[in-house]
């Protein structure tokens, strides 16, 4: 997973494929490195995830925590309309903003 | 707390975690009995409650619980693992920790009150020896913080209007969903499928950061709206039943009331998942281990979920207050019923098809009322099953070795009753252990085993519950009873010397007695039995002991089988009605008035009623009540006092035949208004004669409680109302014989007493009956003589006799036989001198063949009769030989000779004369 920065202090972090328990530790770690690099807001990209599993979405909220302990902004962008349901069924939008992809 | 937690819930949860620590207990026993060989099953039995018990108490956010029962659940996580052998120091902190958990369920709102540093440290000292910090074995369990649901109240407004229920379901992300092989998509999609989900969140408390979080199992809540009941929505949402809590409906609605726009409901933070075969650390560190695991290991580890599944169908929890508001309703039916019957009874006939509805309703209600009644019903095993540990505390504290069994534990019993049982029990077991069961040098040095046995045996008798606690101890010495009586003064010295043994061992149930030498914690202080015998007496019951020094004691309970609705006699004194139980009715028996004097007599100052060899104390519940007695005139039909003092000392005596006592016009002994009803009353093994003006039916009546104003009256258990609505007292059979003074001992010892009189006069009996020759000397003059001491009778003819000298010979056999007359040697008259024919009585010498020569025969006028007689033989005022003595046969004085000796003195048989 390669990280960019389009926009001035906004951290973009893709998801590099689905995120599920294959595949999550690894993005945790790439996540983690990322997030060494100062910024104001850190953006995950699903846009290339079909799929969330559990672990996914514990990564996500961990990826969340995380900023908010840092004080910086976090939001989720290019979420598929199945994710986007989970995601709303279990209240995340009331915690970051998801963008529907 | 959370915000909206309902006090039913929370009730619920105390009642399940009850629940929990009662089935906690025993198998605690087992794992200590068994240590390392105690079985899996039982170890995860006892893990599973303590584990819901965190997890209801981690819910609804009770800390001091959810810490100590946390600290537990760590332990036998490792005992579980075989990291730890459940050796006497794990095992005390486990007990001691269930100790705690039970008083804190005792006030749950106070529990945070209850000091549990004690029992903390010991459990901690526990996980510290085996390198665990506590709150390390349950990682990632113990998260989650209040969050209220946040959503539309018109939703939930709407799913109530459409009859659903309302759930809080809580799903773990890793155990619910992934490990169950669903995305998290499909476990929401499968939730939709068979309900609507209102709202939902994720408690993401529990994450720190990114570096750790995926070790953390977030759980996701939903405020679930479904039709399926709260079983089925469990099974439904692939969810273990714990997880998924049916809302109150009221409490709801309510809220919607007090907020109109938006719904704040229910503590958001989860409760603990289900049991898991294993921890999460352990699952992910075996995974396939895990996954190996054997099919039965497999199903005992989903035993929760699917033992919902089992029983959900056949069980229900309800509230007790909702049954009791049941049974009160079904009291209530019944009375109608009654009144019902009552009032409609004379129109049977005159409206068709009446009869057989007014037998139906009787029926129905009948059985609804046995329904809901049987609802009530506990197993007496819930009391007893507490009595193995307590007495396993007792035993290490008093170096004792001692054994409990339980037998009978099925026997179901009122829950009030079940209830009321506790503290009674409780203190017959303690002094059984403390006092009764010897120590194990002792009971070694009488040749018994070193192991005392507590026997607790509950049973039916005769339509009541008996409970026996019998002890294999040393008995209960009558001797130290009395004295120690005496030093307490109890009883006078005087009193103690007329006391039997049954009345001394009762002793134990005085208040303020107690033979222990020291005061101890566990029992000494002279309150323990006469709280049993109070207690057992409220509920209607009787206590009673039977003891044997040396061999051990019984304590019997009997008890009644319901405290709600019983079949009584309804009888009257006077104007007033009483209802008696009929378990305590034996029988009833009427005596004439024309018998009362044979039939009831007085012994030592008490009425007693002879009923087939027994003697039976009789009450006059006019008397015992204070009511005055009444009579009708048989000639005007007027009532009147009865100013008799008693009923033996009416005008006939007792003993005499009724010929005897005088008789006069209206005599009330011959009109059957002075017949006396008596019903027979059985109090534990005595019974006793209540003596009533009138017997009327017996209904089932509905037992409502005293008025506090006349609780302490001992004659009377309550009160209820009859069909035709008045209020009547029922009675107490204990209390109306305590409060006449009935003393059944000294009518035991007279009925002991006169049996042995009785047997006496048998057997002086049996030596009276005698089978005599009757026969008569000169005219008018009757003898007798034992027909064991004839050899024959024989008819001569007088001009046969021959004389020699002084002495008369007749020809017998062809040899001479001397002739005895009885004028010549008793003061008796001559035989008549113009009979013709006279009669031979030959007597029979003992120890001689029949067929020897016989030594004499004696002259008679006649043979009357040879008949069995029974009489007493009276001193005659002359003297003589072979005089026996005199009596009455065939209204005739007699005679009776001894033959043989009559012919010693006339020198015709050997031997002193």
């Amino acid at each position: 997973m390669a990280t960019t920065n389009s926009t001035p202090g906004t951290l973009r972090i893709p998801s590099g494929g689905n995120l599920v328990a294959s595949t999550v530790e690894e993005r945790r770690k790439v996540a983690m490195e990322a997030l060494a690099t100062p910024c104001t807001e850190a953006v995950l990209d699903l846009s290339g995830a079909e799929v969330v599993d559990s672990l996914g979405i514990t990564l996500i909220l961990g990826l969340f925590k995380t900023c908010q302990q840092r004080k910086i902004g976090f939001r989720v962008e290019g979420a598929n309309p199945d994710l986007m349901r989970v995601f709303k069924l279990f209240s995340l939008p009331k915690l970051f903003p998801i963008q529907e992809r | 707390m959370a915000s909206l937690a309902d006090e039913s819930i929370i009730a619920e949860f105390v009642a399940e975690s009850r629940e929990h620590l009662s089935v906690v207990e025993p198998d605690l026993l087992a794992m200590e009995d068994l240590g390392a060989k105690v079985s899996q099953e039982v170890i995860n039995r006892v893990f599973r409650a303590i584990h819901s018990l965190k997890g209801g108490a981690g819910f609804f956010a009770f800390e001091a619980l959810k810490r100590l029962s946390h600290a537990m659940e760590g332990v036998l996580m490792l005992v579980r693992d075989g990291k730890l052998q459940p050796t006497p120091e794990v095992m005390d902190s486990l007990f001691t920790g269930v100790d705690r958990l039970r008083a804190m369920l005792d006030d749950i709102q106070a529990s945070e009150g209850v000091p549990i540093a004690k029992e903390l440290a010991a459990l901690e000292a526990i996980l510290g020896g085996q390198g665990v910090k506590v709150g390390e074995t349950v990682k990632g369990r113990e998260k989650g913080t209040k969050r209220d649901f946040d959503l539309d109240a018109e939703s939930v407004r709407s799913a109530l209007k459409r009859g659903m229920n309302l759930f809080r379901a809580v799903a773990y992300l890793h155990r619910d969903i992934k490990d169950q092989g669903m995305a998290p998509l499909a476990f929401l999609n499968n939730a939709l499928s068979v309900g609507t989900c209102l709202d939902a969140f994720i408690d993401i408390e529990a994450i720190a950061d990114l570096e750790h979080c995926l070790e953390e199992d977030l759980p996701v809540t939903l405020l679930f709206a479904t039709v399926l009941e709260p079983d089925l929505a469990a099974l439904a949402l692939k969810l273990p039943a714990e997880q998924v809590k049916a809302l109150e409906v009221k409490a709801l609605k309510e809220s919607l009331k007090a907020k109109p726009g938006k719904v704040s409901e229910a503590p958001a933070p989860a409760p603990e998942p289900a049991p898991a075969p294993a921890e999460p650390e352990a699952a992910q560190a075996e995974p396939e281990a895990a996954a190996e695991g054997s099919p039965d290991e497999r199903s005992e580890a989903k035993g929760p979920r699917e033992g919902s599944k089992d029983t959900a169908n056949e069980t229900l929890r309800v509230r007790v207050d909702l049954l009791t508001n049941l049974m009160n309703l079904a009291g209530e039916l019944v009375l109608g019923r009654n009144q019902l019957v009552r009032a409609i009874n004379d129109y049977r006939n005159e409206i068709p098809g009446l009869g057989a509805i007014l037998q139906n309703v009787n029926q129905v209600t009948t059985e609804m009322q046995e329904g809901i009644m049987q609802t009530r019903m506990q197993p007496i095993g819930t009391v007893f099953n507490r009595f193995p540990r307590i007495i396993r505390d007792m035993s290490r504290q008093l170096s004792k070795q001692i054994e409990v069994q339980i037998e009978g534990a099925e026997v179901e019993l009122d829950k009030s009753i079940v209830e009321m049982l506790v503290d009674p029990l409780t203190h017959i077991i303690r002094n059984c252990a403390d006092h009764a069961i010897e120590s194990p040098a002792e009971r070694k040095k009488a040749g018994k085993n070193a192991v005392g046995v507590i026997h607790l045996h509950a049973y039916h008798e005769g339509g009541q519950i008996n409970i026996a606690v019998h002890d294999d101890g040393r008995g209960i010495d009558a001797k130290k009873v009395l004295a120690k009586a005496v030093s307490k003064g109890l009883v006078s010295k005087a009193q103690a010397g007329e006391m039997t043994e049954r009345e001394i061992v009762n002793l134990v149930f005085a208040p303020g007695f107690s033979t222990a030498e020291q005061v101890s914690d566990i029992s000494g202080r002279g309150v323990g039995m006469d709280v049993v015998r109070t207690n057992v007496e409220k509920l209607g019951g009787h206590v009673e002991v039977e003891t044997e020094v040396g061999m051990g004691t019984t304590v019997r309970l009997r008890l009644p089988l319901t405290l709600a609705i019983i079949p009584s006699m309804i009888v009257g004194v006077g104007e007033h009605r009483f209802a008696i139980p009929q378990v305590n009715v034996v029988e009833f028996v009427w005596i004439k008035a024309s018998e009362v004097a044979q039939r009831i007599e007085q012994v030592q100052g008490a009425l007693v009623l002879r009923l087939r060899d027994q003697l039976l104390p009789l009450v006059r519940l006019a008397d015992t009540l204070g009511i005055q007695r009444t009579f009708q005139d048989p000639e005007t039909g007027e009532v009147k006092e009865d100013r008799r003092a008693s009923i033996a000392d009416r005008r006939a005596l007792a003993g005499k035949p009724p010929q005897e006592a005088p008789e006069r016009e209206g005599d009330r002994r011959k009109d059957w208004r002075s017949d006396y009803n008596i019903i027979v009353l059985r109090v534990g093994k005595n019974q006793y004669g209540v003596i009533v003006d009138e017997l009327f039916d017996i209904e089932e009546i509905v037992v409502k409680p005293l008025s506090m104003f006349i609780q302490n009256t001992r004659c009377f258990s309550g009160a209820t109302i009859l069909g035709d609505g008045r209020v009547i007292m029922i009675l107490d059979a204990g209390g109306v014989a305590t409060v006449s003074q009935l003393h059944f001992t000294d009518l035991q010892a007279e009925e002991l007493r006169r049996a042995e009189e009785e047997r006496r006069k048998a057997a002086l009996k049996a030596s009276r009956r005698r089978s005599v020759i009757l026969f008569e000397g000169a005219k008018g003059e009757r003898f007798a003589v034992p027909q064991d001491h004839v050899l024959r009778l024989e008819r001569i003819v007088r001009s046969r006799i021959e004389h020699i000298g002084d002495r008369e010979y007749i020809e017998y056999r062809g040899e001479g036989l001397p002739l005895v007359r009885l004028d010549r040697h008793l003061e008796v008259r001559p035989l008549a001198q113009d009979l013709k024919e006279l009669f031979l009585v030959i007597p029979k010498v003992p120890g001689q063949d029949a067929t020897a020569r016989p030594p004499a025969g004696i002259l008679i006028s006649e043979i009357l009769d040879a008949l069995d007689v029974e009489v007493e033989l009276k001193k005659v005022e002359f003297k003589g030989p072979g005089l026996l003595g005199s009596a009455v046969v065939q209204d005739h004085l007699t005679l009776f000779l001894d033959p043989i000796d009559l012919l010693r003195s006339a020198g015709l048989v050997g031997g002193a004369a």
